[in-house]
């Protein structure tokens, strides 16, 4: 499925939707694909216009480009913890940089590296992460486990909760 | 905590490099070796799908050269099918292919390894990244990150997608190039380079430096194998070169031919096999690819201002093959130029906006090669496929393999340069890690884009017993 996507060239940050959705992760890995799972469940929702979506795929440091000039930045990505599989997490920046759990997030795409260039841009916006344990992101495959299907309307529901009041969904409620 | 859990995800692509160095009675290196772990997984996982699902499944590969991915499995489709897309078609997957060289080698240089020429090779490894970088030349960082969004976005135009683009398809392209893109594109090429020239600047300004405090990351003969047209430098479509360790051209052949000059050696103690040239046989084939193999193999570039670029580079060893490690970064920076200046000619050309950008293709039975120069060096791309387009048998030679035996050569050099009496330190871990770099391996670049590479060192008796471990994640 290929998501549409308005990039403004040059730096017009007023173009911009304020509020930015991106799945990490490697749908050729299984669980590695929740991220872009979700973007997908996301995209039937028909949520509102200030709101963009975006799979980022394996790519990594690319995020810096569409972080710049947000409002808020929901990030979602499978996280390596301890916890059974499918465990939802909430991470902020603070507690990436410091936290050495957190930084086991997969695709350690550098998140440490992105979010201090993110305070070296002209507007730094709001970001959070919601990471979900997987349980299997190394055998080639391109559907989720049966314990992360499960989740995901619950992962969906999480990700809306963080949604700033004025750009929720209209069914927002009914939904949650 | 265990650090293991932050090691295991990045063994999920090419895994994590591994180092094993064997010393000897006397506590000095008797040999030392660099492991990757095995490709052919993903062979198999393709066996069975539609061939035209291959240039969308194989750009998930990897999320920094997703592009070379995409446009060497579509070539391939169109081998098996034997069509040739429209002049249009080749013109934008080429405009894509140096999006990608602009951000893929500028990400490499600026935020990989000019860390450790700007920042120092033995300050801390989290000051060895681009965060150091912005400490001690925010200008550059700032400039850095500009040039890659330049790249990043010829990428998403043409590309459909700024990561892992779907625009390709066998027969052509699934859209033209509109005029508006074509415009906005043209309009960023002037601080591209400016950009890019600079980079060639920093390079020859942190290797004259550096070179005086450390000599040499690796420098050994091999031969050197790249993509060429007429002589020139070719990075989307053209003959195969070989050339020796004297500078002497070998071979040159048609990349679909290549199962007849290119055979892969087994080793014990490497999962991923080593690609050599046939006619001399293993080890005399083993040759290099990548930016300083291409310069290598290369007479000389197509575009002005990189040409005059490739003359002061060829001028070092009076045209004869640069065989030091370290010169990969500053061949790479040419290559960066070389891309912005095609990229600025592809988009002059005014066939780039043509209607005419694909062609209908029917299912056929057969086989298929496709050869791009990725970033990192010659990739191939080879499917058999059975009359209803579905894939019988997949092979891939990737940039890193053909590298395979120059980095463990060079793991070899700097371990036996950096120990002496059985001991590991940080100082080593850097050196081997800079010496690795230099070839850009995917292993850094797939699970791990940014700061320090995911290394493993284990340290063995001549008894074999395990000595000492060291690891980063």
């Amino acid at each position: 499925m290929e998501l549409k996507r308005d990039y403004p060239f040059g730096r017009d940050l007023s173009q911009i939707k304020p509020i930015l959705i991106v799945g990490i992760g490697n749908i050729l890995f299984k669980d590695d694909g929740i991220g872009e799972y979700i973007i997908k469940e996301l995209e039937n929702l028909n949520l509102p216009d200030s709101i963009e979506l975006l799979s980022i795929g394996a790519g990594g440091f690319e995020l810096l480009y569409y972080i710049e000039g947000r409002e808020k930045v929901i990030i979602i990505d499978a996280v390596l913890t301890s916890d059974p599989a499918g465990t939802i997490h909430r991470f902020t920046p603070e507690q990436l940089k410091t936290n050495n759990t957190a930084s086991a997030l997969l695709h350690n795409i550098g998140i440490r590296e992105v979010l201090t260039l993110v305070e070296f841009l002209e507007k730094t916006p709001e970001i959070v992460v919601i990471g979900i344990t997987p349980k299997d992101i190394s055998t080639y495959g391109m559907e989720l486990t049966p314990e992360l299907k499960a989740r995901v309307p619950d992962i969906v529901k999480m990700v809306l909760k963080e949604l700033p009041v004025k750009a929720r969904h209209k069914n927002y409620n009914r939904i949650l | 905590m265990s650090k293991r859990i932050v090691i295991e995800p990045l063994t999920k692509l090419e895994g994590h490099g591994k180092v094993t160095i064997q010393l000897d009675e006397h506590g000095n290196v008797a040999s030392a070796h660099f492991h990757v772990t095995e490709f052919r997984g993903f062979e198999k996982f393709c066996e069975g799908r539609m061939l035209w699902d291959m240039p969308v499944i194989t750009t998930r590969i990897c999320g920094i050269c997703p592009v070379s991915h995409h446009l060497a499995s579509v070539k391939a489709c169109e081998g098996v099918l034997g069509v040739e897309p429209p002049a249009a078609a080749k013109k934008m997957r080429e405009l894509m292919h140096m999006g990608q060289f602009i951000h893929s080698h500028s990400l490499h240089f600026f935020f990989l390894a000019a860390p450790d020429f700007i920042v120092g090779p033995d300050a801390e490894p989290v000051k060895r990244s681009i965060v150091g970088v912005i400490e001690k030349e925010p200008e550059l960082a700032k400039k850095a990150i500009h040039l890659r969004r330049i790249g990043q976005t010829i990428v998403d135009k043409v590309g459909g997608r700024a990561i892992h683009p779907v625009t390709a398809i066998p027969g052509g392209m699934s859209r033209p190039l509109s005029h508006e893109d074509r415009y906005h594109l043209l309009k960023e090429i002037p601080t591209a380079v400016e950009l890019a020239t600079l980079a060639v600047q920093t390079a020859k300004r942190v290797l004259q430096t550096y070179a005086e405090k450390l000599p040499s990351l690796g420098d050994f003969p091999t031969m050197y194998m790249g993509m060429v047209n007429d002589g020139s430098l070719q990075l989307y479509d053209g003959t195969l070169r070989i050339r020796d360790a004297n500078g002497q051209n070998v071979d040159e052949f048609e990349p679909s031919d290549y199962l007849e000059y290119i055979g892969e050696h087994v080793e014990d103690n490497s999962y991923l096999k080593f690609p050599f040239y046939k006619k001399e046989g293993w080890p005399q084939g083993i040759y290099r690819v990548g930016p300083l193999a291409r310069l290598n193999v290369a007479d000389k570039i197509s575009t002005p201002l990189a040409a005059a670029e490739l003359e002061e580079f060829k001028a070092l060893k009076k045209d004869k093959p640069i065989s030091e490690n370290l010169y990969y970064h500053y061949a790479r920076t040419i290559e960066m130029l070389y891309a912005v200046e095609r990229a600025k000619e592809l988009l002059e050309d005014d066939e780039i906006v043509s209607p005419e950008y694909r062609i209908k293709v029917e299912r056929k039975e057969g086989e298929g090669v496709g050869v791009i120069e990725a970033p990192r060096g010659t990739l191939i791309h080879h499917y058999w496929a059975d009359p209803d387009g579905r894939v019988l048998k997949v092979n891939l030679i990737v940039a890193t393999a053909h590298n395979n035996k120059a980095i463990d050569i060079s793991v070899g050099e700097m371990a036996k340069k950096y120990i002496s009496n059985g001991q590991l330190s940080e100082g080593i871990m850097n050196r081997l890690e800079m010496a690795i770099r230099c070839y850009d391996p995917c292993l850094s670049c797939s699970t791990h884009a940014i700061g320090e590479m995911p290394l493993e060192v284990l340290l063995y008796s001549k008894d074999g017993e395990l000595l000492d471990r060291i690891w980063r994640d």
